[in-house]
């Protein structure tokens, strides 16, 4: 086990100001079987005046929601703490729900997918546990990574035609991969070391437990990941949502510092 | 002005706004709904088994979603199969484990049947999101009172003003202290008519998203003076996915942030209750009569049309093999969209929908063409013509689950076409239940 000191924050930057701004920050670790969550503290700026609480979403993960009326050029928000990790990708929980086997929106398979899963698929090992590295594997090395080749909304099937993409885009190709292949699975966001901003990544189920793997850097994950919110895919588990007034475009600078000792 | 005309009657609900939004285009169009002065009527014994059909079938359908939100049991006991649940789009993952106040989902269900010429009713639709409809027999009816206050009278029929109360109780049953409000998304919704309409008999506020607010995980409204008043009980008339930018669509600008997180607090009702799509699913419905045995342990009382899914083999194969004389729906379209007839389609295009039926045959389901009654309607001569008409039920559960003794009888102005959908061109008729 080691301990794992972390601090991320996410500083948006509106080109006039925005206001009635109202949010959802999916920022709030949870202790689980591999890690646990200490000293956690949270900040947001500017501190919204009347309206905040603490909510859990409709997949179990926690959130900070709230309302800031008056008009605002940034909004920054951030977390820091320290947990205890696990050196192992396994997590114990109960059986998950079975609509984890089913695709979204983001993670529909279409006729291409299906193709690479087929392909692939002749050459796959026969153990659950292994299938998962195996498919992890490929689809590590069907992909390039390519900063900002891709956006939020980019589906795991459009992401693989264009046969490059991010860590969001990476997880939810696995997705699709293991969902063809009716392995029940979940999309994970969180935070890496030496990643530098928030990252994604997979767990599927074995029969018995979650195993996490990390198709972007081709490996199961250790020590140096933190789970933060877990769904079906990005848009379950997206850091931040809201809606205000306002006539602007928004920048992002997201920073992040992880120790492990 | 005495009212003396059916034209006139019209005329007045012109006048009220009794409109109908259509989007065509992209261009929002407001057509009348075309009122026909003749009728229907149903007797007091043939109601009296409707009614108990329908609410057999709505407290199975309430039951199903209970069970789809908590757990499933109805899956794990393999009656119904797990993908026509999840792949299903009504089905919100959002909702799972959300008990709504009461144990209610489906408060408000506006059920389609079809009277064969047999006689015998057969059930083509459940609708359990937010079925519309039930505002124009009601005016049409205090329209048609003015005109012909006797005809109401001397020929026994049930008063059918009661609807406002009936959706009152419910509203009430399920509030969870505060305010009664129906949310519209504006006028340019097709029904904005009603939605105003049923604000008006019931008492509830009308809103739209920007008077509502959530605080705390609890749903306020904030008048123009700035007084705020807690809300318990949202009869909403807007879909789901536009109901909660933090929860569903994200861009959306008719919902209110954060109702969701109030709901799921049990602080406020929401009318009927999000997710419900996965119970009137065209998919799930062929499910609904295996659902009543499943859960109340009673046969049927009201049946389906006979439907195939293609899903299981033995389907397919009837469904290809018979496909000239059956009705084929897309299980993800509704409004009258995406309904063939196998007998209209050319040998060419017959091959198409068999190719689209085998490669997704999830999507289909294919159904026995029910030859349902026509009714008279007037012509623009006076002359009476006969009409293919359904008959959309209006079931409201709250503490007890009730039939309105009316309902909204559609027609097809086409002669011979079963399509009587008011979104493609339909009208409507008043439905009279006799007392005795």
């Amino acid at each position: 086990m080691k301990t794992v000191r972390f601090q991320y924050q996410t500083e948006l930057t509106f080109s006039s100001p925005a206001s009635k701004h109202r949010f959802l920050l999916r920022v709030l670790p949870q202790s689980d079987s591999r890690q646990q969550i200490k000293n956690l503290v949270w900040h947001i700026d500017p501190l919204p005046a009347d309206t905040l609480w603490q909510t859990v979403d409709g997949f179990g993960n926690n959130a900070l929601a709230g309302y800031i009326s008056v008009p605002h050029s940034h909004f920054c928000f951030g977390i820091e703490g320290t947990a205890e990790v696990l050196n192992e990708p396994y997590i114990t929980t109960s059986p998950p729900p079975r609509v984890l086997l089913y695709p979204t929106e983001l993670t529909h398979a279409h006729s291409a997918l299906v193709d690479f899963y087929n392909e692939i698929n002749n050459s796959a090992p026969v153990k659950v546990l292994d299938r998962i590295q195996y498919f992890s594997h490929a689809v590590h090395a069907r992909m390039r990574y390519e900063r900002g080749s891709t956006t939020s909304s980019t589906s795991a099937a459009e992401a693989f035609d264009a046969g490059m993409g991010v860590c969001q885009d990476y997880a939810q190709i696995l997705l699709v991969i293991l969902r063809l292949d009716k392995i029940l699975c979940r999309y994970v966001a969180g935070l890496a070391s030496d990643y530098g901003e928030t990252h994604a990544w997979v767990e599927a189920w074995t029969g018995t437990r979650y195993c996490a793997t990390d198709p972007t850097r081709d490996k199961l994950i250790d020590e140096g990941y933190i789970a933060i919110s877990r769904g079906r895919d990005f848009t379950d588990c997206s850091i931040e949502r809201g809606v205000f007034k306002g006539l602007c475009r928004g920048t992002q600078t997201v920073s992040l510092n992880m120790a492990i000792s | 002005m005495p009212i003396t005309t059916a034209y006139e009657i019209n005329k007045l609900m012109a006048r009220y706004g009794v409109k109908f939004g259509l989007y065509k285009n992209g261009e929002f169009i407001e057509q009348l709904f075309p009122y026909d002065a003749i009728p229907r009527v149903i007797s007091n014994s043939e109601f009296e088994l409707l009614d108990k059909g329908l609410v057999q079938r709505v407290n199975a359908l309430n039951c199903f979603l209970k069970d789809i939100y908590s757990g499933a049991k109805i899956v794990t006991d393999k009656v119904v199969p797990e993908e026509f649940v999840y792949i299903s789009k009504g089905y919100l993952q959002e909702c799972a484990g959300i008990v709504p106040p009461e144990g209610v989902y489906s408060h408000i269900s506006g059920i389609d049947l079809v009277q064969a010429k047999d006689g015998k009713w057969y059930i083509l639709e459940d609708n359990l999101r937010i079925p519309s409809g039930a505002s124009y027999p009601l005016i049409a009816r205090e329209l048609s009172r003015i005109a012909d206050p006797e005809a109401y009278s001397t020929n026994n029929v049930v008063d059918n003003r009661n609807y406002s109360d009936m959706l009152h109780e419910t509203m009430d049953f399920v509030n969870r202290g505060g305010l009664n409000v129906i949310l519209t998304p504006g006028r340019y919704n097709a029904a904005y008519f009603e939605h105003s309409y049923l604000a008006e008999r019931t008492g509830a506020l009308l809103v739209k998203a920007s008077e509502l607010f959530v605080d705390n995980a609890v749903l306020y409204m904030k008048d123009y003076l700035g007084v705020k008043a807690r809300v318990g009980a949202v009869y909403r008339r807007i879909s789901d996915e536009y109901l909660d930018p933090m929860t569903f669509v994200a861009d959306s600008l008719i919902g209110v942030p954060h109702i969701m997180d109030a709901y799921r607090a049990g602080n406020v009702a929401i009318i009927n209750a999000p997710g419900n799509g996965v119970a009137d699913d065209k998919g799930i419905y062929y499910f609904v009569p295996k659902m009543v045995k499943y859960y109340l342990g009673e046969e049927p009382i009201l049946q389906n049309a006979p439907t195939y899914l293609p899903y299981y083999e033995n389907d397919l194969k009837f469904t290809l093999e018979n496909i000239e004389r059956l009705v084929i729906k897309d299980v993800s379209e509704a409004g009258g969209y995406g309904v063939v007839f196998g007998s209209e389609l050319s040998k060419e295009k017959l091959d198409e929908m068999k190719a689209l039926i085998i490669k997704e045959p999830r999507r289909f389901i294919s159904q026995e063409v029910i030859d349902f009654i026509d009714l008279d309607i007037m012509d623009e001569n006076g002359v009476a013509v006969p009409r293919k008409a359904d008959l959309r039920a209006f079931v409201l559960t709250g503490k007890t689950t009730r039939v309105w003794a009316s309902g909204l009888t559609r027609f097809s102005r086409v002669v011979g076409s079963f399509i009587v959908n008011s979104s493609q061109g339909g009208g409507f008729k008043d439905t009279w239940v006799l007392s005795r």
